[in-house]
């Protein structure tokens, strides 16, 4: 097949919406990549996080790979605080279940909504250094 | 009828018809542009939606995540 954007302009503006709500909503920042990782999306994760310098500790990055139907979210450092395993599990698996149908943009909104909504604020225990 | 009255009902119209029904139902999935379908080879140019500069990526010294998970589909 040729080249081309893996979006219609209609999905990526759906897609860009449900990060900025997702950012919106938790206060972390979200970056979702699209393309071909060679079978590795974790070590392609870790050099988009490299990328982004800084901003990485505050950072969740999905990385989907279709060719070789493989995704990984990763959380930067800080955002690992706010994001459990098991947070990025779920949103892994609202994403892979709209990517084995085919509805590539439908499971990334999906993922992003479900991160965003389990990104928690982690509890203070110590009130009186806050 | 002549032969080439002939042709033209026989012949010419059906074949228009036909062009017109395969435009018809052709038309919908160009102005879409290809699909992507688990299982077949991926075509497009890679993206980064609301990330950095992405010709930084090549460059970036990968920094350890501190969480995260990885499936298939």
């Amino acid at each position: 097949m040729p080249a081309g954007e893996a979006f219609s302009g209609r999905q990526l503006e759906a897609i860009e919406r449900a990060l900025r709500q997702a950012e919106k909503s938790s206060g972390l920042s979200y970056s979702v990549f699209v393309g071909d990782t060679e079978g590795d999306p974790r070590a392609a994760g870790r050099r988009l996080l490299g990328a982004l310098g800084p901003k990485a500790d505050q950072h969740v990055v999905s990385v989907v790979d279709p060719s070789h139907r493989d995704l990984a979210i990763l959380a930067g450092s800080k955002a690992a605080y706010h994001l459990d395993d098991r947070a990025t599990a779920l949103a892994a698996m609202s994403m892979t279940s709209s990517f084995a149908a085919g509805d590539l943009a439908g499971g990334i909104i999906d993922g992003l909504r479900t991160l965003a909504e389990h990104a928690r604020q982690p509890r203070t225990l110590h009130f009186d250094e806050v | 009828m002549s032969v080439l009255q002939a042709l033209g009902v026989f012949v010419a119209i059906p074949l228009t018809f036909f062009a017109l029904v395969m435009l018809l139902v052709y038309i919908p999935s160009w102005i879409r542009g290809p699909k992507y379908r688990p299982g077949l080879s991926w075509w497009a140019e890679p993206v980064w939606i609301g990330g950095g500069d992405p010709a930084l990526v090549a460059t970036a010294e990968p920094v350890a995540e501190g969480g995260g998970c990885s499936a298939r589909w």
